[in-house]
């Protein structure tokens, strides 16, 4: 495991069946579908992950000062989440540890959640799903559970980062794409998220609350949103909403 | 090298936003939010963005200048932050935000809608590029 990413774990969990990542990325919308299928399954905390790389950033809840980045679940769901968009130089590091992490858990498949930029997006009503597999696993997973295959296009973040240290270590990582906006916050995109990770790990996330609170959301995680976006600045995100040079 | 006037105008203008991006998106003394805000430039026209949930349509105040973009707009309901740092509770009940526009345009040619809680105005160049030949 690297030593730049130190994975704690308070309540240590033998093997975990599947686990679920959601960072601050396009439209929130990882960040805000997988705090919404937390909170909603009523996940307890069981772990977070310490770095120097990470912004010197402590959160506070209840009077109690927590990491930003922390583990929720059990041994049949994990989720990983973070309350502060991570650095391009942390990218890498927590990649790595976060796969070596699932594979020393057995994890059976790993899942990034994540928005996909459209341009029209404040036309879509109902933001579409796609997904992406790293083995023939994870593709007959999307199959089953109806979700499109993202055929050609570029990932640009902490789930692309996740898909390269899976592929090399034979992990099976899905990433599921949401259509969002760019860079303001997206509760309709991450509702269409949580629909597909329902099909995909048979869960019963109900959307209903989200979308009610959705003007709320907007509201309150606008500064995150601009932190987040002057974050992905640095990462070259536009690259993701570029034409694919068909050659390959 | 000499720098054109629009060219100092708009480092300016770019300087006052960077200034004005690490300030708090939040005013407790007059319960203002300010929006999150996209300004797309393309060769004619400028399209500004603002995500604007909790707000009406006919409760939108927007003016134009030729480099400014003015919006005032009323939450339906306040936005109340509990417990929040070391503030006592904070009651926000509209968004205010003013753009500085990165070139001079036509007010009168202003088009905005208004579409799932996000603004979108199109505003037209004053001084749209010489088309040349190509030989």
């Amino acid at each position: 495991m690297s030593e730049e990413m130190r994975i704690i774990e308070t309540k240590p969990l033998d093997s975990v069946k599947h686990c679920l990542v959601g960072m601050p990325d396009t439209g929130l919308t990882g960040m805000i579908a997988v705090s919404q299928i937390v909170e909603s399954m009523k996940l307890p905390e069981i772990g977070h992950i310490e770095s120097d790389l990470l912004p010197p950033v402590m959160v506070i809840h209840d009077g109690e000062p927590k990491v930003p980045i922390r583990f929720f679940g059990d041994s049949n769901l994990t989720v990983l989440t973070s309350e502060t968009p991570i650095g391009t130089r942390a990218i890498a590091p927590l990649s790595r540890s976060l796969t070596a992490w699932a594979v020393k858990k057995k994890v059976e498949m790993l899942v990034s959640v994540s928005g996909i930029a459209v341009q029209n997006r404040m036309e879509i009503k109902i933001p579409q799903v796609f997904g992406v597999a790293t083995n023939e696993k994870g593709k007959n997973r999307l199959k089953e559970a109806e979700i499109q295959v993202l055929e050609e296009g570029f990932m640009v973040g902490p789930h692309a980062m996740i898909v390269r240290e899976s592929l090399s270590k034979g992990l099976t990582n899905l990433v599921i794409l949401a259509q969002s906006h760019s860079g303001y916050p997206d509760p309709g995109a991450a509702a269409s998220a949580i629909n597909a990770v329902n099909k995909l790990l048979n869960l019963e996330v109900d959307v209903k609350k989200l979308l009610e609170d959705a003007e709320g959301i907007r509201v309150k995680t606008r500064e995150l949103m601009q932190r987040t976006t002057k974050s992905l600045e640095g990462m070259a995100k536009t690259q993701e909403q570029e034409l694919p040079a068909m050659y390959g | 090298m000499f720098k054109s006037f629009d060219d100092l105008e708009r480092e300016i203008d770019e300087t006052f936003e960077e200034l004005m991006s690490s300030r708090p998106m939040w005013d407790s003394s007059t319960g203002r939010l300010e929006p999150l805000t996209q300004v797309i430039e393309s060769l004619d026209k400028i399209v500004v963005t603002m995500d604007l949930p909790l707000v009406r349509k006919e409760d939108i105040h927007l003016t134009i200048e030729e480099k400014y973009l003015n919006l005032e707009a009323p939450l339906a309901r306040c936005v109340k932050y509990e417990r929040w740092g070391a503030h006592s509770d904070c009651e926000f009940s509209s968004f205010y935000k003013t753009v500085n526009l990165p070139t001079r345009v036509n007010p009168d040619e202003a088009k905005a809608k208004f579409l799932n809680g996000v603004l979108s105005v199109e505003l037209h160049k004053t001084v749209k590029g010489k088309k040349i030949n190509v030989e």
